[in-house]
């Protein structure tokens, strides 16, 4: 599992490879560290690329509940693209889909 | 239709009759009117003459006979007594008929006192009466016009003392000196004229009588039928009304039916050990014949099964059964336990005494061996490569009959390549027009192919053929299924060996839960949809343990077995750290928005969302949770 972080213009990029499930948690949420210093610089949108996300479990869920609670404060909106029909059927089921913004 | 078409002609026939009454009445009318009018034309002309010349004579006569006496009445006047006049007239009365009363009034005096005399015969006791006149005759035509000539004739009366018409003849009463001193009146009886009126009145009475009898009975009868006929096109609206509703309600129940029984057909496009194919034409709008057929655990359960009696009540019983068989199939599976538990429904407040003739089969496809049950319904037909022949079966009692009664279970072996062919006895028993029966010979003489729609399509040509145009008198259901001889389908669905997995207490092996997945995935053949859920909930499940049931990172293992069985992944996870029970953990509210979302509970959230059970057991070292999950 590797995650790669972009600052944007108007936005910081976060991109996903590989399967977030509960070994890869504790490695991902600290490689989201340098996401969360850049947001707490500067407020701006936050997309999660997960073209290729291939597996989610619920603590790579909450990794993203995370980041939203960080979020949300500041009135910023967390937009999720290019999810899988599978991995985006485990936010359905879970009510993630309420959450976050997808495209 | 036909009916309808009666009630048509009805109402037409209805219609013309009315018609003709009322021109009957009509043509009675005009010609016994015209005979009647053209009778009393000729007869009043006659009359009318004949009276004419009658009344001028008998005038003559009159004013000749009163000449005749004037001479002695005016000698009387003035010299004579009062009582000479009044013998004078009671004589002229006696000598003659001409005239029946005499009127004899003075001129009126200066001081106005009048002076009048009324004498006559009274036709009742044949004498001769005199009376004072009381009323004020100057005000009569007879005493004023008298008064200034010669001689007057009043227009006929109804006097109150005759019963003919009279007519007055009056003349003026002189002294010698020229001056009027009273008015005679002779009260003349028209006879002729009255009788003319009286008879001219009776006839036409008596030819007018039966001629309004007539037309009032005519009226009455016209009365009658337009009632009648509004009354019967009402009620035919209404019927009709009725008719459309309960056949809209009927057509609505139709669907209703045909929805309850499986109709796509090849139901199983992706298998290629058995197929199956079913026809249902029932004899009215709804019917108390049906079908059904499921696979469950690589087993197929069907049925094929006759309501007693026809339409609305067999509908309602079938829709009751068939339900009835799909929930008992879904859980039970002995095609015997499925029939008693069926009886024990249905016999149970079974007022109307209806019963169902059922036959219940279960083929264990990858084995080909046939369980099957039979209620009272009729031996399925076994095509086999060699030839064909009816299933042998115990007749057991008809479905709903009696309550307590224990169904007996039959098996045999199919054969691959063999079709079971079902049907109600609206096949065996459709007739034709001589009544005769289709019958089982005809059956097996039709059966060529052992495709089940080909030899179905068949069946129900040849059927159709027999019977021609005579109407169908019975629901007609044929179901066939064709077992291509099992294992292929099968084996896709059976692990290699029943594999396992043993992990230590340390999160960071969840990749090897993948690995452990896939190669399931890979055996059965699972979609990769399918295989993400497995491995998400199995994470879900050992992480739970690795959480709980060894908490402080103590040493342990988690061992996962996996095994397939009727249909489903068995999925059991043993561990011997502390009794934990995740079923009992509460669930993750998902409907939370995200600042109020608790970390924990998403884990046994998205097991229960992605499994088909969860069951957790202890025993006195382990903590064992079986997960179950649908593969097919």
């Amino acid at each position: 599992m590797k995650t790669t972080f972009e600052e944007k213009e108007n936005a910081y990029v976060l991109h996903f490879d590989g399967r977030l499930d509960t070994s890869a948690s504790t490695d991902t949420e600290r490689q989201m560290q340098v996401l969360y210093d850049a947001f707490n610089n500067e407020s701006k949108a936050i997309i999660l690329d997960c073209q290729n996300l291939e597996y989610i479990s619920s603590s790579g869920l909450r990794l993203f509940l995370g980041l939203l609670k960080v979020a949300k404060p500041k009135g910023v909106d967390i937009t999720i693209t290019d999810l899988s029909e599978d991995i985006k059927l485990v936010f359905d089921e879970t009510g993630f889909t309420n959450l976050f913004t997808f495209r | 239709m036909k009916t309808n078409r009666q009630t048509k002609v009805r109402s037409i026939v209805v219609l013309i009759v009315a018609a003709l009454l009322l021109e009957l009445t009509t043509a009675i009318q005009y010609y016994s009117t015209r005979r009647a009018i053209t009778t009393q034309v000729t007869e009043m002309a006659q009359r009318d003459l004949r009276a004419t010349s009658h009344t001028a004579q008998l005038k003559q006569e009159v004013e000749k006979s009163i000449a005749g006496m004037m001479p002695d009445i005016e000698c009387h006047i003035g010299k004579a007594t009062k009582d000479s006049i009044r013998i004078l007239i009671t004589d002229m009365l006696s000598k003659q008929n001409l005239y029946v009363g005499v009127d004899f009034c003075y001129v009126v005096s200066v001081n106005g006192v009048r002076n009048g005399l009324y004498i006559y015969k009274d036709e009742g006791n044949k004498k001769i009466v005199e009376q004072k006149i009381d009323f004020d005759y100057t005000q009569r035509s007879w005493y004023s016009q008298a008064l200034s000539g010669n001689g007057f004739w009043s227009e006929p009366y109804l006097s109150k003392y005759y019963v003919d018409l009279m007519c007055t003849y009056s003349q003026p009463v002189r002294d010698a000196k020229g001056n009027t001193i009273a008015v005679l009146g002779a009260d003349v009886p028209m006879r002729e004229v009255s009788a003319l009126a009286t008879g001219l009145y009776k006839s036409l009475q008596s030819s007018l009588i039966p001629l309004i009898l007539m037309h009032i009975l005519g009226l009455f009868a016209l009365a009658f039928i337009i009632q009648r006929s509004i009354k019967s096109i009402r009620h035919l609206q209404t019927v009709r009304d009725e008719k459309n509703r309960i056949e809209d309600e009927l057509n609505i129940a139709r669907g209703i039916q045909q929805t309850m029984l499986p109709k796509t057909f090849p139901p199983y496009p992706d298998r290629d050990d058995i197929d199956v194919f079913a026809m249902l034409t029932p004899a009215r709008e709804v019917g108390g014949d049906f079908y059904d057929f499921l696979i469950r655990d690589e087993k197929l359960f069907f049925c094929i099964g006759d309501v007693s009696g026809k339409g609305v009540p067999a509908a309602l019983l079938m829709a009751v059964a068939s339900s009835t068989f799909r929930t008992l199939s879904s859980r039970e599976s002995l095609p015997n336990d499925i029939m008693t538990a069926m009886n024990e429904t249905l016999a149970k407040e079974n007022e109307y005494n209806m019963f169902i003739t059922l036959f219940i089969g279960v083929l264990d496809i990858p084995s080909g061996m046939l369980k099957y049950c039979n209620a009272g319904h009729k031996a399925p037909i076994l095509v086999k490569t060699n030839g064909q022949q009816e299933l042998e079966i115990d007749a057991n009692l008809p479905v709903g009959v009696f309550s307590d009664f224990q169904y007996t279970m039959q098996e045999v072996a199919i054969e691959p390549q063999t079709t079971v062919f079902m049907y109600t006895d609206g096949l065996t028993e459709a007739e034709d027009a001589n009544k005769k029966l289709f019958g089982i010979e005809r059956i097996f003489d039709t059966i060529k192919d052992k495709q089940p729609r080909v030899l179905i399509n068949d069946m129900d040509s040849a059927v159709h053929a027999f019977v021609g145009d005579t109407e169908q008198s019975d629901d007609l259901t044929m179901l066939a299924l064709h077992y291509l001889g099992g294992n292929k389908r099968a084996k896709q669905n059976t692990l290699e060996s029943n594999l396992s997995i043993t992990l230590t207490n340390d999160v960071g092996q969840t990749p090897k839960i993948a690995e452990f997945v896939n190669k399931i995935a890979d055996d059965l053949k699972l979609t990769s949809s399918v295989s993400m859920q497995i491995n998400l909930a199995l994470e879900e499940a050992v992480v739970n343990v690795m959480e709980y049931a060894y908490p402080n990172g103590v040493e342990g293992t988690v061992t996962v077995d996996a095994t397939v069985k009727n249909g489903e992944l068995y999925l059991k996870i043993y561990d011997n750290g502390e009794p934990f029970d995740p079923t009992t953990r509460e669930d993750a509210d998902i409907t939370l928005p995200a600042e109020q979302r608790k970390e924990g509970g998403l884990g046994i959230h998205i097991m229960r969302r992605f499994l088909d059970g969860i069951d957790y057991e202890r025993n006195d070292k382990f903590n064992i949770l079986t997960l179950r999950k649908k593969i097919h």
